[in-house]
């Protein structure tokens, strides 16, 4: 029921729940207001916002009384004025003081000049110093009006890290840290929320935004969790600032810092700006025509399995969608594959198995509501920040029990329940272990089990030989943790469980046996399809679900339908009555296999760099060195693009219109935010472009398949074709915001949480049984006695293409960290913070050591980023997973080496590798 | 739940407890009134000597203040005969360590009687002359039997008992207490808690302590019986943290009381369960305020909530819950045992029952009184006081505690009421009274209580962190010789922005002193003023 109330004798309509400022600010009336963000709670301190209500006493700050119907508030009485005008200029007054009286202080100044207040009435007071040891932004005390907005969105107006908070009392408060420390000693992320919410402008980034010219909602191009972003564009087409967008209902008004202060690559010196071909061994500039009939004419030498691509998870549906029309219309292959065979593809494979669907079945909002959290094989807090933040306020505001997985210490564990710490490897053996608890305690969903599953016998047969000590000598867990972690996932204090994963589930060559014992967890515990519960599958790129959707995977046509007569069939009619082939293409890995042997000479690569991003790098080298040609489309030069024969320069997410599908399968527009950089060219024009060359060239006449003038009529023929978005158009995203597949109508809302009755497979989800197999395919050894883990670091994203071009996030970061635990560098003779080497049998890497409580002895974590030349994967093993060929980036052995040792010749380095000390 | 009439289990139960007091008969009563101010000059030494030197022929009692401060250390005697012999200030070294023989010690003359005639006990009542640390004590002499009664009734008919009592909230804002306790049951949400707020941080103010060790158990009776009105069954007790003999004391009752059957499950038989935790204070003035009290309690920075929503119905962990000043419970046995009337027939036409002043300063006889609603000033201060001794000049009283206000002797005439006594400012508060005498200046006074307001601003909200410390600073300036009649002018607007304008009370009332001092001294006030 809508409430109504007068302001200063206007009738205005408010919500229930409403506070009266809502109704001043609904009505139009001006309000000085400077503790009260739009987006949280009222914290009533500033006390800027005093009204007169009639029949109530004094005057009451309206933004923490409660609208009600027939309520007359007045705000310009000239007492209640005159008391707001005192109050905001003895908050004036705490300014100055430092000799900075002439600084923009923003929302204070706009609510002086309202009351004609602007004349300071005292001198000021003298502040605290500016805390400037954060690269990125500043806390600057003395502007600071002590409102609390900044300490609210760090704990519960947003992000729930909590890393500021006032200290000291009465005037002696102030923003700090715990124990005082300056900001970058303290937990703070850099998220920059509290920057975005600051009034006065106390916290701001070192270089002020500074004439904004428009602002563009557009979506992060990061991680899989989809933040809504609003671009600031100034009069020169650069991008001046990132904000966050309170109506996106995936980051609800939160961003990390790669979202928030990432965005610089977009304006960096080094992008590619101009198609380059090479010619004699060196890369010579080209205009788009000559690069792009070079191109057509090379590719027209080769089809079918001579040819591969691999699309980018980075780019849109849009871009996707175009580059596997144009591999299966003009290459005649199914060879087209993307990342997701580097991350998910274990629980995409046991997904399609046990549910016919390799999709997240809940969305972030579940995780609020969720009583259970199970989060295994993820840091979240580094790499989907603002999803773990929603988890955070499930467990700090609704008291939802967390039980973290994890054989490293990640952030999270800090708010767990429960911290389970397996050996690397052993997932199987665990998931079954507490599966035989939920069995034996009698805590299973014998409803959902006897009516919604198949093959559960088959599957207790199995499971039934993990008794809880068997488990815990291979897992190293106790007992009684499993036990508990089982019961609580089984039986959560109130509402449903939520099971989350990432790469550390699917990075090993037991990643599709790890994903169906965290699947036949959530059968046997009937943790799915309702609200509060579910699987997710945090995916790792902004678009690697949509890039899936849209068809980038070897296996099936967009919308996840296979290659059967009738899918082929219906594409082909779709597409200019074109015979399609109708074979399973190959994945990442079978295309380096088939590239070394010299079955597959052509690639074209978007968006992607796996000469980074690959394990074993040396091995994955050779196979591209092998090609006849190669083609790689991105924004920057990177390893792959160096040993290329055309180069063709691409636009990055602000220079172009399309979609990104989330983590939540959620669809968002990307908006362009500034007109290319250079002469690139957006994925899907430049592939449109030379589809139109080839066929041509083919004399195929299929070039009006290729003729498109904005993306949105790629997303009508995508949406006209794959069911699971036909009811999305570019007209209902840009009315609606996101909106989350399946959607197979236009009237339909979308779908928050998947499998409330039935499966895509059918009526009866498959429990699939599997043993515990070898731990790893490399073990630790005597000349390399450690277990390397690999990574993602908060402050850079994958290998670092974008990141380390993002001057404020290399600041965080600008080298290698390599974390061991203090008793291995005790023992290996490695000092905190000491410039180490790292070996495995395939390469090594150079690095700072850091002592850290995160780590196991005998363990040791790099994050995969690239920096001072130096990279993970040169250690990888590229040993896979056979069902899901995903290669093993979370295991391998190394050892430890100081890089002086290289001074006695390379004569020691050979010598069987002695750890040093 | 057992339908047991609750009277009849308490019968039992007094009976058992007067039956355990028989084996003293034929004894000699040695009470040793052992509380704060006792120990502050030397009365754990004579407690000590007393139960030394105590013979077999006697029993010792320790018990809390009667109020009397200035008598302390103070010793009662009662000979099996019945004759009562009291000392005064007694001293442990000189003593003789014969009970008959309690020489050194000052026996009580008939003057000293007079600090009680023109007090009326209700929350204090046999404080001083009963054990506060023998649960037995209190029930023989007539603890219990409003609960008990209390039991017998429904929670609406007990809320009814206290709304026709008139009764109101003794924490200084004098709230209706039954409308609160309505308020809370009926918030449809469970659980429900209440707060004790025994925080009692103000300087000047000391009768929560007097009443938690003198009489604790009544303290326990009144929150049984709240929380049975307000179906609550898990309450707190937030105890300041100096105040470690209150919290021992309070202990002690609660251990006690659980044992007897009149806490924990299943109160008297009737299925009434209520547990009590005792919960110390995080430091600080404004952690008696109260939802800075609750913030310090879920382990908050000690500052206070916006209200709405009011504790009653988001209060502790957002849960409904009563907030009540111990001395408002220690009126509600009272009421319940002998009905709304008798109660109303105390005090004055608007406000019913009695205010326990806490009477300090430049007086005779210093100490903890309680008086009627409606006695005046002039018979605290003079009548129970006895005035400011020898031949010092009574300059001023400063009433109410830190936010209030100072008076003039000419308003010694001034009943005692709930709320504002002067609309300078001036307020009964928690009710303390300080009596200035000529050895001290009122703008020295209104300074120390400013800057006191100043220094314990928590810094939430900016009108009362900006705004008390430039009181100060215009107060200096007038008494430093460097003031102007701009000042007066800046004190005055200070006073009415942070009072219209702060969040809680401690800032809404911080001006009091300012402009009441204004008002009644305004000559003392700008004398320096150029």
């Amino acid at each position: 029921m809508p409430i109504t109330l007068k302001v200063n004798d206007r009738a205005v309509q408010v919500p229930d729940g409403s506070s009266v400022l809502d109704a001043i600010n609904t009505s139009g009336t001006y309000i000085s207001q400077l503790c009260k963000d739009p987006d949280m709670k009222a914290i009533g301190a500033c006390r800027t916002c005093l009204v007169e209500i009639d029949g109530v006493k004094g005057f009451p700050a309206s933004c923490s009384i409660p609208a009600t119907d027939g309520m007359c508030v007045s705000t310009e009485g000239s007492k209640v004025r005159g008391v707001r005008k005192d109050v905001l200029q003895l908050t004036q007054s705490m300014m100055g003081g430092n000799g900075n009286a002439s600084k923009d202080h923003r929302e204070l100044d706009i609510a002086l000049e309202h009351h004609g207040a602007k004349q300071p009435r005292w001198l000021g007071r003298e502040r605290e110093e500016i805390d400037t040891s954060n690269p990125i932004f500043n806390i600057a005390m003395d502007d600071c009006i002590l409102c609390g907005r900044c300490a609210q969105a760090c704990q519960d107006g947003h992000q729930f890290i909590g890393a500021i908070d006032f200290l000291g009392a009465g005037t002696g408060s102030r923003i700090g840290t715990f124990m005082d420390r300056p900001l970058l000693e303290s937990i703070c992320t850099t998220c920059g929320q509290c920057l975005s919410v600051c009034p006065t402008g106390a916290i701001d980034v070192k270089v002020p935004t500074r004439n904004v010219a428009r602002t563009v909602s557009t979506t992060c191009p990061y991680c899989g969790v989809g933040c809504g972003i609003k671009a600031q564009v100034d009069e020169n087409e650069r991008i001046m600032a990132m904000l966050d967008d309170p109506e996106n209902e995936s980051s609800v008004g939160m961003l990390c810092v790669k979202g928030r202060f990432g965005y610089t690559f977009v304006h960096h010196q080094d992008r590619l700006t101009t198609p380059l071909i090479r010619k004699d061994g060196e890369f010579v500039e080209a205009s788009w025509d000559e690069a792009l009939d070079h191109v057509a004419d090379r590719l027209a030498q080769y089809d079918g399995d001579q040819f591969a691509t691999l699309a980018s998870a980075k780019a849109t549906n849009e871009d996707g969608y175009i580059q596997q029309k144009f591999a299966r219309l003009l290459m005649k292959t199914n060879n087209i594959d993307h990342c997701t065979r580097l991350c998910h593809s274990p629980s995409v494979e046991a997904m399609l198995t046990s549910l016919g669907s390799g999709a997240t079945s809940n969305s972030y909002i579940d995780y609020e509501e969720a009583g259970c959290i199970v989060i295994t094989g993820s840091d979240a807090n580094s790499n989907h920040p603002v999803a773990a933040s929603r988890m955070r306020r499930a467990v700090i505001e609704r008291g939802a029990k967390l039980i973290v997985i994890n054989p490293r210490r990640i952030e999270m564990c800090d708010y767990a329940e429960l911290w389970l710490r397996p050996r690397p490897g052993t997932d199987v053996a665990l998931y079954n272990g507490m599966a035989k608890v939920i069995l034996d305690e009698g805590l299973a969903d014998e409803e959902f089990i006897n009516d919604r599953t198949e093959q559960f016998e088959k599957w207790r047969e199995v499971v039934d030989k993990y008794d809880l000590d068997t488990v815990e000598k291979i897992t190293g867990v106790p007992a009684r943790d499993i036990a508990d972690a089982a019961r609580t996932y089984a039986s959560p204090p109130f509402s449903g469980s939520c099971l989350v994963w990432g790469m550390g589930i699917t990075q090993h060559t037991n990643g599709t046996a790890n994903a169906h014992g965290l699947l036949n967890l959530a059968f046997v515990a009937g943790q799915m399809g309702r609200p509060g519960s579910g699987i997710s599958p945090l995916r790792g790129q902004n678009n690697v679900q949509g890039c899936g959707d849209s068809g980038c995977i070897p296996s099936s046509f967009p919308g996840y339908q296979l290659l059967t007569e009738d899918s082929v069939l219906k594409f082909s009619e779709a597409w200019g009555d074109e015979p399609l082939n109708a074979v399973k293409g190959m994945v990442v890995p079978e295309m380096l296999e088939e590239a070394l042997k010299g079955n597959l000479k052509a690639m074209y690569v978007t968006g992607e760099n796996p000469l980074l991003s690959e394990p074993d790098l040396h091995h994955a080298e050779e196979a591209f060195k092998s090609l006849e040609f190669l083609v790689v489309q991105d924004i920057f030069m990177h390893e792959t693009a160096q040993i290329a024969d055309v180069v063709l320069p691409a636009t990055t997410f602000a220079e172009k219109d399309g979609t990104f599908t989330n983590s939540e399968r959620r669809v968002q527009r990307v908006r362009k935010v500034i007109e290319p950089v250079g002469s690139s060219r957006a994925d899907w024009d430049i592939i449109s472009d030379l589809g139109r060359r080839l066929s041509a060239k083919r004399g195929l006449g299929l070039e009006s398949q290729f003729d498109y003038t904005h993306p949105s009529e790629i997303w009508d023929e995508l949406a006209g074709l794959a069911p699971i978005v036909a009811g999305i158009s570019y007209d209902r995203l840009d009315a609606e915001g996101g909106i989350q597949w399946p959607c197979p109508t236009p009237d339909h809302p979308g779908t928050r949480y998947l499998y409330e009755s039935d499966f895509p497979r059918g009526p009866r989800a498959k429990f699939v049984p599997f043993e515990q197999g070898p731990a790893a395919d490399e073990m630790p050894s005597e000349r390399f006695p450690l277990i390397l883990n690999t990574g993602r670091v908060l402050y850079h994203w994958h290998g670092g293409t974008m990141t380390t071009r993002a001057e404020g996030l290399l600041s965080r970061m600008p080298e290698l960290e390599i974390h061991i635990s203090a008793e291995d560098g005790k023992r290996y003779g490695v000092e905190d913070g000491e410039w180490i080497r790292v070996r495995s049998r395939r390469g090594d890497l150079e690095g700072r050591a850091i002592y850290t409580e995160k780590m196991r002895s005998g363990e040791v974590f790099v994050p995969f980023v690239k920096l001072k030349d130096h990279a993970a994967n040169f250690l990888t093993n590229s040993a896979y997973d056979p069902n899901s060929k995903i290669p093993e980036f979370k295991v391998c052995a190394v050892r430890l080496e100081r890089p002086d040792a290289d001074d006695n010749a390379g004569r020691r380095r050979t010598e069987a590798g002695i750890p040093i000390g | 739940m057992t339908t047991k009439d609750p009277r009849e289990a308490f019968e039992r139960l007094r009976a058992r407890a007067e039956g355990r007091a028989d084996r003293n008969e034929g004894k000699t009563r040695v009470v040793v009134q052992l509380d704060h101010s006792s120990f502050a000059v030397g009365g754990g030494d004579v407690a000590s000597a007393l139960t030394e030197s105590l013979p077999d022929s006697a029993y010792l009692v320790i018990a809390g203040s009667d109020g009397a401060s200035f008598q302390a250390p103070k010793v009662v005697i009662t000979t099996p005969d019945g004759a009562v012999k009291s000392f005064r200030n007694v001293d442990a070294r000189s003593f003789a360590g014969i009970v008959s023989e309690i020489g050194d010690g000052i026996e009580g003359t008939e003057e000293d009687e007079v600090f009680f005639q023109h007090q009326r006990r209700v929350a204090l009542d046999k404080a001083g002359a009963i054990s506060s640390t023998d649960i037995g004590e209190y029930v023989t002499h007539g603890g219990y039997s409003g609960l008990a009664r209390a039991l017998a009734l429904s929670p609406e008919a007990v809320i009814e008992e206290v709304k026709a009592s008139g009764l109101r909230g003794r924490g200084g804002a004098y709230f209706p207490a039954a409308v609160k306790w309505e308020g809370a049951r009926r918030v449809d949400k469970s659980p429900k808690y209440l707060v004790v707020n025994a925080e009692e941080g103000e300087p000047g103010i000391f009768k929560d302590r007097h009443l938690m060790e003198g009489v604790p158990y009544r303290i326990l009776e009144g929150m049984t019986i709240a929380a049975y009105a307000t179906g609550v069954d898990k309450a707190f007790l937030y105890i300041n943290a100096e105040a470690e003999l209150s919290a021992q004391r309070m202990q002690n009752a609660v251990d006690q009381t659980l044992g007897g059957g009149l806490l924990g499950g299943n109160i008297l038989g009737t299925g009434f369960s209520l547990d009590v935790e005792i919960r110390r204070g995080a430091g600080g003035y404004v952690c008696g305020e109260e939802t800075t009290l609750l913030n310090t309690m879920e382990g908050y920075r000690r500052e206070p909530r916006l209200r709405p929503p009011f504790p009653t119905e988001s209060g502790l962990w957002a849960k409904p819950t009563v907030i009540n000043n111990p001395e408002t419970l220690c009126s509600v046995p009272f009421i319940l045992a002998n009905g709304a009337g008798e109660f109303k027939s105390i005090g004055s036409e608007e406000a019913s029952g009695t205010k326990i002043v806490s009477l300090s300063g430049s007086v005779q006889r210093a100490g903890v009184v309680e008086v009627p609603m409606g006695t005046t000033l002039r018979q605290i201060v003079h009548d129970i006081g006895g005035g400011v001794p020898g031949d010092r000049e009574l300059i001023g009283l400063a009433v109410g505690g830190p936010s209030s206000g100072v008076f003039p002797p000419s308003m010694l005439d001034t009943p005692i009421a709930p709320g504002q006594l002067h609309d300078s400012g001036v307020m009964l508060g928690a009710g303390g009274v300080i009596a200035l005498d000529d050895r001290t200046s009122i703008p020295a006074v209104v300074r120390s209580l400013a800057a006191y307001n100043a220094d314990e601003s928590c810094g939430k909200c900016t009108p009362c962190r900006e705004g008390t410390p430039r009181m100060v600073d215009a107060l200096d300036r007038l008494m430093e010789g460097r003031g102007s009649a701009g000042d007066i002018e800046e004190l005055l607007q200070l006073a009415d922005v942070v009072g219209a304008a702060s969040l809680c009370g401690l800032g809404q009332a911080a001006g009091g002193p300012i402009t009441s001092a204004l008002h009644f001294f305004k000559e003392e006030m700008t004398a320096q003023a150029r």
